[in-house]
């Protein structure tokens, strides 16, 4: 049956209305399922990468070595407390394109592990970048992220190393992605896929999964502080989580606990009898349902520690008391 | 995103199943075609891959340096297993020809490097499980290079007196079950020729000795208790003779390859393999191939020598290749 002319007219219009179906980034997918996906990934971190880049800087105290990423016109950089170490220390900023300047450290926070350097005098043409300013919001597991650093200190011919990953998990203070860090990287900046810094690298284990980041909140949480060259929470350059509680396993998620795949020499837990297979449940009354339920637990407590830890040995279960030791 | 999880699934993540599948998508096939399995005997050695279809396969040099050579044997495409012999090798590029025995479709194109930048991915081929090789995923890292030779090392620690009026170079330390101790050399030692050429400063001594390639034999004259004598070293790998001192770096990075030094040009990306991935091919995103696996750094930096640079190593050893296979 042929519509009236008006009709016709007016669906036409309403259809040019209807908002375009939402097509979603492939970066925004639970995962990439196709070519395209890949290279939809791969044009957007390509359309970034040369400024996150160029703002990305290697610092050097004395001995040692870190990354950093340049924040303001100011000569701000952002980098890892345990880095920058203690206030009004000399720090050498050396930029991506060679120059290098004089800068000295503000504060840091020894608990996460943010710290802040001042270039003294910084060039009109210092290449700066934005950093997520939230003070609550924090990347989504799962979302995209590329990782910008100096592992193993600086080296001209081959430049900075990038990686691009995705967001683990995420809390306040601390955010751990797949992206693969090593000595040299901490302090260097980790980007969302619109170029903003959401972390900064602070520490790995020899997991290849631990890549630890701070995250922003941390920051904004104690700016005030950090521009004001103070030191918050633990030692001054040292470890940067000072008084933490050691058990000494090395574990891998099952789905009965945290299966022990090796007891370190001497450690609280060989002391206490743990045994390599045994898959540890509970430690005290809290269940434990993986490796990484297992070091949260313990990183909760203080060394010294008595605790009391459930296990299940050849199928039987067994309680064995362990005092835990310091980090 | 629909992920509420408070960790990213493994399956999700950048070296996951699902991202694997969308890497297959690209360079799957491609793959299966042309990775080989290595045993020397029953023992898994590492990777090859086929680079011509008359059967010549390519894998690193000394990951397939063993023994017996008359033990190796090759696992193909379709599994089939066969025994194989060496055609040539490259030394300088740590490369050795091997013959598969049978013409086969590599099942890809060439491809050049000149498309990879930061932040292009590339797939690898990876030693798989029983249904064969699979692929894994990353993006190019750091600018295309030379790769400096490390040298050898003989495995003393020179920590105490020289000069010419000391005599030589104290051997403070000897490392256990290297080079140096293999050969005799005694904590206490005075060292004071190498090669026949004096030298009395601790400096001078360890730019001889790094001069040499790991593998190479030096002649060390030196003082005993008054008595002199001359001890020949077979240099070793700076990785494998100090390994109670490995760098923290090094300590984290879980097996790396033992040559990781001394690569005209590599390409370098952040694909996690391991080192008897090694000898493995590198696609693009349109399945061509782009590289040769040639080494694990650390567990930050993988290298692949480049698609072109083996054509022309294959040129080289055409003539040599062909004489080893009776043409």
């Amino acid at each position: 049956m042929r519509m009236p002319k008006i009709i016709v007219t007016i669906t036409a219009l309403l259809a040019l209305l209807q908002p375009l179906h939402a097509v979603v980034p492939a970066w925004e997918k639970e995962a990439p399922e196709t070519v395209a996906d890949l290279l939809a990934i791969q044009k957007q971190v390509q359309k970034v990468l040369p400024k996150c880049m160029a703002a990305t800087v290697t610092l050097q105290m004395g001995g040692s070595s870190g990354s950093g990423v340049l924040v303001s016109k100011k000569g701000l950089v952002l980098t890892a407390g345990h880095v920058s170490g203690k206030p009004g220390r000399a720090v050498k900023i050396i930029l991506a394109d060679g120059r290098e300047l004089k800068g000295k450290a503000l504060g840091m926070n020894g608990k996460t592990d943010s710290g802040l350097v001042q270039i003294t005098d910084p060039p009109k043409d210092l290449p700066v970048i934005e950093y997520d300013k939230s003070k609550e919001e924090l990347p989504g597991i799962g979302q995209w992220c590329i990782a910008v650093g100096n592992p193993g200190g600086l080296d001209k011919d081959r430049g900075a190393v990038v990686r691009v990953g995705r967001i683990i998990s995420a809390t306040k203070d601390t955010l751990r992605t797949d992206c693969m860090l090593l000595g040299g990287d901490s302090g260097g900046p980790l980007f969302d896929f619109n170029g903003l810094v959401i972390g900064i690298h602070s520490r790995i284990s020899s997991r290849p999964d631990q890549n630890m980041h701070v995250a922003m909140p941390a920051f904004q949480a104690d700016w005030d502080t950090l521009m004001s060259s103070k030191v918050i929470g633990g030692r001054i350059g040292g470890n940067p989580q000072p008084d933490r509680a050691f058990l000494g396993v090395f574990t891998e998620d099952n789905e009965k606990g945290a299966l022990v795949l090796e007891v370190r020499e001497d450690s609280p837990a060989a002391k206490a009898g743990i045994q390599k297979a045994d898959i540890i449940q509970k430690v005290d009354d809290t269940e434990i349902k993986g490796a990484e339920a297992l070091t949260d637990e313990i990183r909760k407590m203080k060394p010294k520690a008595k605790v009391k830890v459930t296990l299940l040995r050849d199928g039987k279960e067994k309680v064995l008391e362990v005092e835990l030791g310091a980090r | 995103m629909t992920l509420n999880a408070a960790t990213l699934s493994t399956k999700l993540r950048t070296d996951g199943t699902e991202l694997r599948a969308a890497f297959g998508e690209a360079a799957g096939e491609a793959a299966k075609a042309c990775t080989v399995n290595i045993y020397a005997g029953s023992k898994f050695t590492g990777l090859g891959t086929v680079v011509s279809s008359d059967g010549i396969v390519v894998a690193k040099n000394s990951e397939i340096d063993v023994a017996d050579p008359g033990t190796l044997r090759i696992v193909g495409p379709g599994k089939r297993i066969g025994r194989t012999r060496i055609l040539a090798r490259d030394i300088a590029h740590d490369l050795v020809f091997l013959d598969l025995g049978r013409e086969v479709d590599p099942g890809y194109e060439w491809g050049d490097i000149t498309a990879l930048n930061h932040g292009t991915w590339v797939v690898a081929g990876v030693a798989g499980s029983s249904s064969g090789p699979s692929v894994r995923g990353g993006v190019c890292s750091a600018i295309t290079r030379e790769i400096e030779k490390a040298g050898g090392v003989i495995g003393v620690i020179l920590g105490g007196k020289d000069g010419k009026e000391f005599g030589g170079v104290e051997v403070t330390e000897v490392a256990k079950e290297g080079p140096a101790e293999k050969a005799g050399v005694k904590k206490g030692d005075v060292i004071f020729a190498v090669d026949g050429d004096e030298v009395f400063e601790r400096a001078k001594m360890i730019e001889k000795v790094k001069s040499h390639d790991p593998g190479t034999a030096i002649k060390v004259t030196l003082k005993r208790n008054a008595k002199e004598m001359e001890l020949e070293i077979t240099l070793g790998y700076r990785q494998q003779v100090f390994s109670e001192l490995k760098n923290r770096n090094d300590r984290m990075s879980g097996k790396v390859s033992v040559r990781r030094t001394g690569f005209k040009r590599v390409i370098q990306h952040e694909v996690s393999l391991g080192p008897l991935d090694m000898g493995g091919p590198l696609f693009d995103l349109e399945g061509r191939l782009v590289g040769i696996n040639i080494a694990k750094a650390n567990r930050v930096e993988f290298f692949a020598i480049p698609a072109s640079d083996i054509r022309a190593i294959l040129e080289d050893k055409a003539r040599e290749i062909a004489e080893a296979r009776g043409e």
